[in-house]
């Protein structure tokens, strides 16, 4: 039963780490890392959604790999072997993706091999799984990643609705695409968007942690 | 202080021989697929623009690789006329834009079909519509004259210059006076 | 292709395809470095710097070694080697040849590594298919670009810090926000 036990810990363990990855530090909206992937790809849901699971894939091998070899590697090549190994992954994924999901691969575009220096994935590698166990360091990676999907999938939908008018991935139309802005599927949009969604996320933030803080005193 | 040197840089060396081999062994896999899905992909387009063909040779051509076409293949129709059609490639904005252009005797551009389109919806797709298309389907291969359409001017360029080079091309080679 | 159109080319490069603001490339250095005009020109000029010289031995990499060879799919690792140790080599040599140059570029040397406009505009170099001379206007013209935006933006911010704006907005939040304008004036050139 030693086995149920562990599995219940670990399942208690990863809602944890969710929770701290999605809410106290979430990397697009608290920390604001790999902001090029984040308005690059935000445009419609679909790429998000893409960029958003290669970027889980990646993260997710990378510090398993990172923790299962740090123990052999010098402090002083750490860095160029990290990239090699990063940058390995995404390769894989670029390969595999343009052979079964071409049409996702053509509108990731560069962002596809740009993974390589996306900040959260060598971050993730430096700061977490370089310095822990294995199992912990999987966990780290998928739900950091899963933290920036979401982060990727809300902005996305504002972006698209407001561009377009409706979601074309679910084939939901809201209101006409004739009356939509289409600003927000553009470069501009994407900056205003963000803007606006962290100045909310910030709003909200803030006034929680003074609820809290009355709530304390 | 050597010794160190040497032992960085072998397992540096290592490390990235492992990762080309896992790379290589992903690529032998995974481009046989692509290369088969490509060639569907052609006939597939050929069969568009001619329905009723009986058979498709792929001809034996040298080309330069700046040049947009890429493959010529003969087209034998149901009447027993001959008819071409020409892969082309040539990088727009946001990528490669490969297409499929038919061209038959007397000199007419018989339809284009798009394999790769790596544009952004919305500015490069009034290529693919029909005010667009109109301009040279069914037209003369020596009145080739496509307008630039304003915001996608690399990608009707792309199409531009595949058109411009085929019927060139078919000109040259395969006209009948 | 001649001058003219390369001339056009640089100016597409420089502004209208601006790296920052339409192509969203180098954006973390963008939000994280440029609150001093001071240290916004120096990451620039490092950057510009670093992109025109590792375009220059990527593409020549590419060209001559990788395509040769069949081996284009290496080409992502193959350039973010490169880059990474291009740009220890330069940190070594400004540290050598001038230390006071080092003092005031020593400090953004190593984040150029991850600075995604580096193998950005490394990549696009050769998904756009340039020959030589168009690299090298590309890149050399992408990187001003860069430097430019970021010393404007650093002024930009200077002036937004001192504004009485609210809490929530402050920092990152306004800097997108006035980011956003800023490539609203790009899009009138397309």
């Amino acid at each position: 039963m030693g086995f149920k036990r562990t599995l219940k810990r670990d399942k208690r363990k990863f809602n944890k780490m969710l929770k701290t990855a999605v809410i106290d530090e979430n990397p697009t909206f608290v920390t604001f890392l790999a902001l090029c992937p984040t308005l690059g790809v935000t445009n419609n849901v679909a790429n998000a959604i893409g960029m958003g699971i290669s970027v889980i894939f990646v993260l997710a091998m990378s510090n398993v790999l990172v923790s299962s070899i740090s123990r052999w590697v010098p402090d002083e090549i750490r860095i160029p072997v990290y990239i090699t190994i990063i940058a390995t992954l995404v390769t894989v994924l670029e390969m595999v993706m343009e052979t079964y999901m071409p049409n996702l691969y053509t509108s990731l575009g560069i962002f596809l091999p740009l993974i390589v220096v996306n900040c959260i994935i060598l971050g993730r590698a430096e700061s977490f799984a370089s310095q822990n166990k294995v199992k912990d360091s999987l966990f780290d990676g998928i739900t950091v990643g899963i933290a920036f999907s979401l982060s990727l999938i809300l902005l996305a939908t504002f972006r698209e609705i407001l561009g377009t008018g409706g979601i074309a991935m679910l084939n939901i139309q809201i209101f006409s695409s004739e009356n939509s802005m289409e600003l927000f599927v553009q470069s501009t949009g994407a900056f205003l968007a963000f803007g606006i969604l962290a100045w909310i996320i910030s709003d909200l933030r803030m006034k929680q942690a003074k609820k809290a803080k009355k709530r304390r005193a | 202080m050597f010794k160190n040197i040497f032992k960085f840089s072998s397992l540096l060396f290592l490390i990235v021989v492992i990762c080309v081999t896992i790379v290589t062994v992903v690529f032998e896999i995974t481009t046989p697929i692509l290369q088969e899905r490509e060639i569907a992909a052609v006939s597939n387009s050929i069969d568009i623009i001619y329905p009723d063909n009986q058979a498709v040779n792929k001809l034996d051509r040298e080309l330069a690789d700046d040049e947009p076409i890429k493959e010529v293949y003969e087209v034998t129709l149901s009447n027993d006329d001959l008819a071409y059609a020409y892969k082309t490639s040539y990088i727009g904005k946001n990528g490669e834009v490969v297409s499929v252009i038919g061209i038959s005797n007397p000199g007419v551009i018989d339809g284009i079909e798009y394999i790769n389109f790596g544009e952004t919806p919305g500015i490069g797709d009034v290529v693919t519509k029909d005010p667009f298309m109109s301009q040279f389907v069914s037209k003369g291969t020596d009145e080739v004259n496509i307008d630039l359409v304003s915001g996608a001017t690399y990608s009707s360029t792309a199409v531009k210059k595949s058109v411009e080079a085929s019927a060139l091309d078919f000109n040259e080679n395969y006209r009948e006076a | 292709m001649d001058n003219t159109t390369l001339i056009a080319f640089a100016i597409n490069a420089f502004l209208v395809q601006n790296i920052i603001l339409t192509q969203f490339l180098g954006l973390c250095s963008f939000f994280g470095v440029s609150n001093k005009e001071e240290s916004a020109l120096g990451m620039g000029l490092s950057v510009l710097f670093v992109i025109t010289v590792s375009s220059v031995v990527t593409w020549l990499v590419y060209n001559l070694v990788l395509v040769p060879y069949d081996l284009t799919y290496l080409r992502t690792i193959v350039f973010i080697l490169i880059v990474s140790a291009l740009v220890q080599i330069v940190e070594m040599f400004i540290k050598k040849v001038s230390p006071i140059l080092y003092k005031s570029l020593g400090i953004y040397l190593p984040l150029i590594t991850t600075n995604c406009a580096v193998l950005g505009v490394a990549l696009l170099n050769i998904d756009n298919g340039y020959d030589f001379s168009h690299m090298l206007v590309f890149s050399m013209a992408t990187a001003f670009g860069y430097t430019f935006i970021i010393y404007i933006f650093a002024y930009i911010r200077d002036h937004l810090d001192k504004a009485q704006l609210p809490r929530a907005l402050r920092g990152v939040p306004i800097a997108l926000i006035t980011a956003g304008i800023m490539s609203l004036i790009m899009t009138g050139f397309i």
